[in-house]
């Protein structure tokens, strides 16, 4: 028996190592399919997906993926693409994928209307949506600890603040990231951008995983003010977390820029440049708000949701995008090292 | 079911060493040679560790052998898979299936054998009320007390009517009571069904009331081989008649043995006795004194030896007597419960000369059987 | 004497028992079985497939040169090295704790003559379903800082996020396998053993010190080992509930979603390997030296039932405890009625329309359907596996346990990615398609056999440890008498271990529809758009910040599971309707039966080695 199970694995072994070769899988689906890794709420690549193809005949199916998990995906199956096209989440992500070969560069009339500092200079990615970053803050937790609802970074450092600040961890999200590069930019240096930090680490009770969960915090109550996106305050506020409130700095934020891509070696090119196109039209970013995604559309004649923030009355950093992408493991890493490990303590 | 005059098992150079055991131990079995005779019952009895259960468990294709050959009837059983060997077993712990009723626990084996398929119900029953298991067939086992646990174990290898019978320790669980009932049933039966058995215990009672004959082991070797009596009267060494019965073992410096038999002074007299072929010479021989072929008599003066202890058990009462040649145990039948030899009496001795026997001392002069064989002979 | 009348040991006869699950080589070789040939064949293919040949995979991925950066990474930065600590502390303080929870449950249904042991039963058995973020997102409504119950009636704004929150949250996930597992066995334990000790002179703390504890010792071993590496993988929990505290599993989420770093996130998630393989070990060494059998065939009588002062306390102990599993599941209830749990209780149906008959829907029959082929599959190669590990195959067995507990101590991202390195593509053999595309879009039956087999190999451990523990009670002349009586292997093991292991087989089947019905992590890399799993569904809903309809998939996923299991107990019941012979009745759910109904079959045989 013992030869018996020798042979056994020998021959499993044989198996998988012989098996090395591959093959990119020989597709058997309809070819003119859309397949769309989506990167925003469910809800909302359902809409994206159905009004595709009812206005362009051409059928498409989406999988929701957080960013990581789609360039992780992609990465893995780089030679038979799963994807035609990646749609939402944020810029760095593609930037990240952009840098890893994943993505393949299109521009056309129709993307060429979007304003260069929402897209990528080659084409790879570009922007969908814009986000700017607000604190979101609970009207009752406020009211409790005699706490103004902050119109300034700096307001977040006071001693009453003192566990009652949310920020997600910039290794963990992009939210924090930007939050992270925003005040990097503000204080002028990386080391005054490290220092606002220490200084606020007395305020903060959690560094959260997900960039979203500071709105949750606040919303139930856990904290006074979480830093998120305003659209993500919005959006809770809206599912019924009434308490909340939001204000932006008035020294200045920073913002997301949400994407589309076509992947490379996209096994549907043409299905996947239509969706590019019809991703960037005012029409398709019009949908956002029906489905509670109250993103500001990038698409200059596209009319933006009361719900989105005012470029009018909110102040808008010159932030860039690429610069940050290329920042980010050194910015967290020194953020690890003399701030707030991943772990706190 | 008569004698089919098969079932003729034959053990060569038989040589079984455990894995991740100390190398220079001695083999568990080593080198057996037997022979069990077509409808023959034989046991194998012997100490804890004699090697005697792992023969078995070869036999029976549970335990691959090193070494050595085991043919039934001239098939080689080393090719075969328990399963495929002519043979069943009765376990130790029973090893009933729980989850079977009695009558399913005795069909299990006929059920697989398809060509025995049909006539499986009054196989079983009749199985069952051999063993005086009628109307049991719808319980359970843990529905039944000890010895009916036994008893369908026993259905339940006796209904494939093997070539060879196994038997592990099958009633070392039992009560006393029991256990000296299901002896005579299993006596019985296998009579009665002619098939061969091997039997194993540590147990001499039940060897002695059992076999055909005896195989007595030690440390992985056959000590003897022979009919109760024989191994009773004659052991084949110290050690085989120690295990065996009780017995007091003398040293007695003035033998003269010849040939067979030995001239000894013993207890004021000459008495003649007959010797094993390698007592040869007085200083390497023992004399070997059955309890109940000894006679006390209390002494006025002199006598033999001094009573050191009474131990009255009923039937007989048992002496140990302090003597010149060492201590002699003497078991005296139908005693008087009110004429008892006190301790510190002086006492007089005589051997029957004929139930007595010289043996060579042996290499091994350390050959005490272990409490657990002293205390299977009660 | 009464110890040795009572128990049929023969210490003497230990030494055949040694060998005697296996041949041990000699000049012929007896059997060259083919039952066992195929099963081995069938076991080696699927662990191969669906486990070694993806973590292959990952791990060439991770000696690439920037995987190597990473280790050192891992191993230089104090950081990391704390991470490590961390996961180590985690995993044994949820070992911990949860061993003594299935414990303390067990006890109290073999050895204590209490009220409404039946209901305790069920509450016991009902995290065995437990959705992923479920568990933790309801302890943060309950006891976080502005919890219901820490502010809400103790004014105490308790922080629960670290170490004690994961470490109830895992333990409480994770105690039902244990618990089930312990259940058959001290069911099985033999009173006369206890009774034996007590004629002895031993007090009851005694006996229990120095007769069922050693007795339980394998299945307590198990059962540590397993919520130990559950522990440590468990990815959800440790996102919600970690804090500060973070995991290793975290970690490696983090690097990859955060980071976009695949490589150092395998690399991370791949020393996991490393504590769990420790643990392994460790118990091997431990359990192996002590071998106890309970069912030998030898049957004997029914437990005593205590009802004395100590008794009562310890059953208001579990008492509190299955309070605590109330209330908690009651709060996911609740929340999936409620617009936003916790903060604006209004109640609501909008939850529910948007899992039945919104987007959820979809979800719901594919994640059915691959957890139906997916479970009962797990829970017969498990058995299989456990069959293998303990009776055929005494030296590559551990080896072979090993690698199929591998399926949970993996961590499922590096298990996830490894399946889309490995059957994204075609797999040739000499330009042969062997293995066609097996994941993703265009992938065979739209990517579900890459699902499947995940969940194939993440439910299958349990089953395998279920498995184990019970074969090892199993005393191995039961399977000899079955040999002896002419049947080969399968059949012995069909007809007589199967229904002899019956519970551990339909508590591995429960835990197997469970598990496929809840994992998450691997998945994520799996879905495709013809296959909606909805477990990565809830983890949408919780990134969005949605809990209510994340709680109402978590009921909508509970009531399936429990259907499921209802299912599986109809058809795998015993179909003679004869009295239970075991306690197979008690491993599932819903209407057990209760545990001392039918008297227990066995005997006990302490064997030493």
């Amino acid at each position: 028996m013992r030869k018996t199970m020798v042979v056994l694995a020998a021959l499993a072994l044989a198996a998988t190592t012989a098996a090395c070769s591959q093959r990119a899988a020989t597709g058997s689906g309809p070819s003119n399919e859309v397949i769309v890794a989506c990167g925003a709420a469910e809800d909302w690549c359902q809409t994206m997906t159905a009004a595709f193809t009812a206005k362009t005949g051409i059928p498409a199916k989406h999988v929701r993926l957080s960013s990581g998990e789609t360039v992780a995906r992609l990465g893995a199956s780089k030679e038979s693409p799963e994807f035609d096209v990646w749609h939402g989440g944020p810029a760095d992500g593609f930037e990240a994928a952009k840098g890893q070969g994943l993505l393949q560069s299109y521009t056309s009339d129709i993307t060429k209307k979007i304003p260069d500092k929402y897209r990528d200079a080659e084409g790879f990615w570009t922007g969908v949506y814009v986000g700017a970053l607000g604190f979101c803050s609970n009207r009752d937790v406020l009211a409790k600890t005699g706490l103004a609802a902050p119109t300034s970074w700096d307001e977040l450092l006071q001693p009453g603040y003192a566990k009652q600040l949310s920020v997600a961890h910039p290794a963990t999200s992009g939210t924090a990231y930007t939050t992270l590069f925003t005040l990097v930019k503000l204080k002028g240096s990386e080391d005054a951008g490290m220092e606002y930090f220490r200084s606020l680490n007395k305020s903060v009770l959690q560094y959260s995983k997900s960039g979203t969960a500071p709105g949750q915090l606040a919303g139930r109550g856990e904290v006074a003010t979480g830093v998120v996106f305003s659209h993500d305050c919005i959006k809770y506020q809206e599912e019924g977390s009434t308490s909340l409130q939001l204000t932006f700095p008035a020294e200045g934020t920073g913002y997301e820029v949400g994407g589309v891509a076509i992947i490379n070696k996209a096994r549907n090119l043409d299905g996947a440049k239509a969706y590019v196109d019809f991703a960037t039209t005012a029409e398709a970013q019009e949908l956002g708000p029906t489905v509670k995604s109250y993103q500001r559309p990038t698409a200059p004649d596209a009319k933006a949701p009361p719900q989105a923030f005012d470029p009018a009355a909110v102040k808008l950093i010159d932030y860039d995008i690429v610069a940050a992408g290329k920042a980010k493991k050194a910015l967290v890493q020194k953020f690890e090292a003399s701030v707030a490990t991943a772990p706190k303590e | 079911m008569v004698d089919r005059g098969t079932g003729h098992v034959v053990l060569r150079g038989l040589t079984k060493r455990y894995e991740n055991t100390d190398p220079a131990a001695p083999p568990a079995v080593d080198g057996l040679d037997l022979d069990i005779r077509a409808g023959e019952f034989l046991t194998l009895l012997g100490p804890s560790g004699c090697g005697k259960t792992t023969t078995l468990r070869m036999v029976a294709g549970f335990e691959t052998p090193n070494k050595g050959a085991i043919t039934v009837d001239d098939v080689d059983m080393l090719r075969l898979p328990p399963n495929k060997r002519p043979m069943a077993m009765v376990f130790q712990s029973y090893a009933l299936f729980p989850h079977l009723s009695v009558f399913d626990n005795v069909a299990y084996g006929l059920r697989i054998d398809r060509s025995r398929r049909s006539g499986l119900e009054d196989a079983v029953e009749i199985a069952l009320t051999s063993m005086n298991l009628t109307g049991f067939g719808a319980r359970y086992p843990h529905q039944l007390s000890g010895g009916q646990q036994q008893r369908v174990a026993l259905a339940r290898a006796m209904v494939m009517q093997p070539s060879v019978l196994l038997f592990d320790e099958p009633l070392s669980n039992l009560d006393a009571k029991f256990r000296e009932q299901m002896r005579r049933e299993i006596r019985l039966l296998q009579r009665r069904m002619g098939i061969t058995s091997l039997y194993v215990t540590h147990d001499q009672a039940e060897a002695m009331s059992l076999s055909d004959r005896i195989v007595v082991m030690n440390s992985g070797r056959i000590e003897q081989v022979a009919e109760p009596s024989e191994v009773y009267t004659r052991p084949a060494s110290v050690f085989v008649g120690n295990f065996i019965g009780r017995a007091s073992f003398l040293s007695t410096p003035d033998a003269r043995p010849q040939g067979g038999r030995a001239r000894i002074r013993l207890f004021d007299r000459d008495i003649e006795v007959a010797a094993h072929p390698d007592a040869r010479h007085a200083d390497t021989a023992l004399l070997m004194i059955r309890p109940e072929s000894i006679s006390v008599t209390p002494a006025a003066e002199s006598g033999h030896g001094i009573v050191r202890s009474t131990v009255y058990l009923g039937a007989t009462v048992d002496y140990e007597i302090e003597t010149d040649h060492g201590t002699v145990l003497a078991s005296v039948n139908d005693p008087d419960a009110g004429a008892l030899l006190e301790e510190g009496t002086r006492v007089r001795l005589a051997v029957d000369a004929e139930r007595t026997y010289l043996l060579p001392r042996g290499a091994d002069t350390s050959t005490e059987p272990d409490l657990e064989a002293v205390g299977a002979t009660r | 004497m009464a110890l040795l009348s009572a128990s049929p040991s023969q210490p003497t006869q230990s030494a055949p028992m040694k060998t005697s699950r296996g041949p041990a080589g000699g000049p012929r070789r007896a059997r060259a079985n083919p039952s066992l040939v195929v099963s081995v064949a069938v076991v080696c293919l699927v662990l191969g497939l669906g486990l070694v040949f993806p973590v292959l995979q990952v791990l060439f991925t991770a000696m690439s040169p920037e995987g190597l950066d990473a280790v050192g990474d891992l191993v230089g930065s104090p950081v990391n090295q704390q991470v490590v600590v961390n996961t180590v502390v985690l995993g044994l303080s949820v070992a911990a704790v949860g061993l003594a929870l299935a414990f303390l449950f067990a006890f109290v249904q073999t050895r204590l003559d209490v009220p409404f042991k039946r209901t305790l039963h069920v509450i016991a058995i009902v995290p065995v379903v437990s959705p992923p973020f479920a568990l933790a997102t309801a302890l943060v409504v309950l006891f976080g800082r502005n919890g219901v119950i820490s502010q809400g009636i103790f004014g105490v704004p308790y922080d629960i996020y670290g170490l004690d929150g994961l470490t109830l949250a895992l333990a409480l996930s994770f105690f039902p396998v244990v618990y089930l597992t312990l259940l058959g066995m001290m069911q099985r334990l033999d009173p006369s053993l206890d009774e034996a000790a007590t004629s002895l002179g031993a007090g009851r703390g005694r006996i229990f010190r120095t007769v069922t504890l050693p007795m339980l010792l394998p299945g307590l071993a198990s059962g540590f080992l397993l919520l130990f590496v559950e522990a440590i993988a468990d990815l959800a929990n440790p996102l919600v509930l970690g804090g500060d505290f973070t995991v290793l599993s975290a970690r490696a989420y983090i690097a990859i979603t955060g980071d976009y770093d695949v490589v150092s996130g395998a690399v991370f998630s791949l020393s996991l390997l490393i504590p769990a393989i420790l643990v392994f070990l460790l118990q091997r060494y431990w359990v192996d030296r002590r071998k106890v059998f309970s069912v030998t065939g030898k049957p004997t009588g029914r437990p005593h039932l205590s009802r004395s002062a100590v008794a009562w306390v310890v059953y208001a102990l579990a008492v509190a405890v299955a309070l605590l599993i109330v209330v908690i599941y009651a709060t996911i209830v609740w929340g999936a009625f409620s617009a936003v749990p916790g903060v604006n209780n209004a109640f609501t149906l909008s939850h529910f329309e948007f899992v039945l008959f919104g987007i959820g829907s979809e979800a719901m029959i594919d994640t059915t359907v691959m957890a139906l082929v997916a479970a009962p599959l797990a829970g017969l190669v498990g058995v299989v596996v456990a069959y293998l590990v303990v009776r055929k195959l005494p030296r590559t067995g551990p080896a072979l346990d090993f690698v199929a507990m591998l399926g949970i101590a993996v961590p499922g991202t590096v298990l996830g990615i490894g399946f889309v390195l490995a059957y994204r593509a075609e797999n040739l053999f000499g330009g042969v398609t062997v293995i066609p595309s097996l994941v993703g879009g265009a992938a065979v039956l739209g990517g579900s056999v890459g699902i499947v087999m995940v969940l194939l190999v993440r439910s299958m451990p349990a089953a395998v440890r279920a498995g184990v523990s019970s074969l090892h009670q199993i005393h191995p002349s039961i399977d000899e008498a079955s040999a002896s009586l002419g049947a080969d292997d399968a059949t012995t093991f069909r007809r007589i271990t199967l229904p002899l292991i019956r519970p551990a087989l339909m508590a591995g089947l429960t835990f197997a529809i469970a598990r496929s019905m809840t994992t998450l992590s691997p998945i994520v890399f799996l879905t495709t758009p013809d296959t909606k799993i909805m477990t990565s569904q809830i983890l949408a809903e919780v990134d969005g910040g949605r809990f209510g309809n994340a709680f109402a998939y978590c009921c909508v996923l509970m009531l399936i599971v429990l259907g499921l299991i209802g299912l599986v107990r109809l058809v795998v019941r015993d179909r003679s309707a004869r009295p239970a012979p075991t306690i197979g009745a008690l491993t599932t759910t819903a209407a057990a039966v209760p545990p001392t109904e039918t008297p227990v079959p066995v005997g006990a045989v302490p064997t030493k080695e």
